[in-house]
């Protein structure tokens, strides 16, 4: 029968083992330096952005609305980082803080929202007394006046102080831009993993789960989506032949979410023996006593909780 | 657990080592050459890594690799250099060290005569009785239709009695 046939004569055609290594080797560099975009709306994202701000010790001026929710907020990173023409700060800059301030901003985004109704009623209030307030003080930037035309003030302010950053449209117009740039690249194969609706709990809770995040010209804002459990480092596996290794990778069934039940550094350890000392060599400046502790003394969850699973 | 979660759990490394084969021998298949086909294994790999789909099920992982490997090789298989190369001979690197390929005259005749088929027909022949394709998963994953494949096949089957003597194929 040809289909026999067919599989003797293509039995021998393999990669060599030098080159599955190589081309792991490369693609562990690459998973170093990959940095998926995380997507944010501005104006969907208010909560999360106002938080960011907050966090980063700066201001946030929320617009007051029809409905006493927050339809926008302009995050004002001032305090932390001045936006004076001398020592201007670029929105990429900008942004890249928002993204090192992600976590907390996940954290204080139900809050910010919470407060919202809050501040449209202390914004109605300060319109009230505005009228007397000027006439007392005679001056024109009353803050309740300024808190009635937020979004003029502040779209003014930003726009003096940081010409690039003149409202949150801007902002997201570039994103928008470098998305579009980015789904071009992968138009054959694109996907909707990262539609806005699923946004939060796609992307926000990797925020905390992975080590590391950078950001830089290619990519606005970013996270680095490996964790180092998950992947047996170069350096690791080249401790162990490569014939013991394949054979290894392909012993494992399906996923069912049990640490011992994928390829990480755990079954790796407890297959191959590797001694405390060992992983302390080849890896020790990229785990923590912890991670260490847990792979070595520690439960399953002790591990998760370690590697941030 | 997520879907995202579960493919980062999903080491990219147990993937490649998983599929290298699979990729490695549709890349040989179509351009005849273990040079071609160790290139194009990188490329593929790469490929992989930076577009970081989430996949649905192993099958349908399976089935974008296999995809991206024939757009890898489509861009071997054109670029100006290759077009004045004849890939109708498979380079004589393949098994040179294996005594088990020597020794078996069949592997030599039957892997000689698919790749002198020219290459749709080749790739086609190859996903249909090696990776046990079905028609409408090889045309989604060459580009083209139903009929093209089924045509293919038939004409590829037909070539290859021609050069193989007693050669029976199933389908």
């Amino acid at each position: 029968m040809f289909k026999e046939e067919l599989n003797i004569a293509f039995e021998s055609v393999r990669p060599s083992p030098e080159l599955l290594d190589r081309v792991s080797a490369m693609m562990s560099e690459e998973a170093a330096r990959k940095k998926p975009p995380l997507r944010m709306t501005a104006v969907k994202y208010a909560g999360i952005a106002a938080a960011v701000a907050l966090a980063a010790g700066g201001t946030v001026m929320l617009f007051g609305s029809t409905d006493g929710g927050v339809k926008t907020a302009e995050a004002q990173l001032s305090a932390s980082k001045s936006f004076a023409p001398d020592n201007s700060v670029s929105e990429q800059e900008m942004i890249q803080d928002i993204a090192e301030a992600a976590p907390a901003a996940e954290e204080a985004a139900p809050a910010a929202g919470e407060a919202a109704p809050a501040a449209d009623e202390a914004a109605f209030a300060a319109e009230e007394v505005a009228p007397q307030a000027k006439e007392e003080a005679a001056e024109p930037e009353a803050p309740p006046a300024e808190t009635q035309t937020t979004s003029a003030a502040s779209t003014k302010e930003i726009s003096d102080e940081a010409p690039s950053m003149k409202n949150t449209d801007a902002v997201d117009a570039r994103i928008m831009s470098v998305e579009d740039s980015i789904s071009e690249e992968n138009e054959d194969f694109s996907d909707d993993r990262f539609e806005e609706a699923d946004f939060a709990a796609a992307v926000a809770p990797n925020i905390d789960d992975y080590s590391g995040s950078a950001a830089d010209a290619d990519s606005l804002i970013s996270i680095t989506s490996i964790n180092i459990f998950d992947t047996i480092p170069p350096e690791l596996a080249a401790l162990i032949d490569c014939n013991e290794l394949n054979e290894w990778y392909g012993s494992f069934g399906e996923n069912d979410g049990t640490i011992e039940s994928y390829q990480n550094l755990y079954t790796f350890i407890k297959r191959f023996g590797i001694s405390e000392e060992t992983l302390r060599q080849a890896l020790g400046d990229r785990l923590t006593e912890e991670q260490i502790n847990a792979l070595y003394s520690g439960t399953a969850d002790d591990i998760r909780s370690a590697f941030g699973l | 657990m997520t879907e995202l979660s579960l493919r980062t759990r999903e080491s990219f490394d147990a993937v490649m080592r998983k599929y290298a084969d699979m990729v490695y021998k549709l890349a040989y298949s179509r351009t005849g050459s273990t040079f071609d086909a160790d290139d194009i294994l990188q490329e593929v790999f790469l490929r992989y890594i930076r577009a970081d789909k989430t996949y649905n099920d192993e099958e349908h992982r399976k089935a974008w690799l296999l995809r991206i490997t024939v757009n890898c090789t489509k861009s071997y298989l054109t670029s100006a250099w290759n077009r004045h190369t004849d890939y109708n001979e498979p380079d004589g690197n393949i098994g040179a060290d294996d005594p088990a390929l020597k020794a078996s005259e069949t592997k030599n005749d039957v892997m000689n005569a698919l790749m002198s088929l020219p290459e749709k027909y080749r790739t086609t022949i190859y996903l249909f009785y090696y990776e046990d394709m079905t028609v409408a998963q090889i045309a989604k994953t060459v580009g083209t239709s139903e009929t093209n494949v089924k045509t293919r096949l038939s004409r590829g089957r037909e070539m290859l009695k021609q050069k193989l003597e007693g050669v029976e194929f199933d389908v």
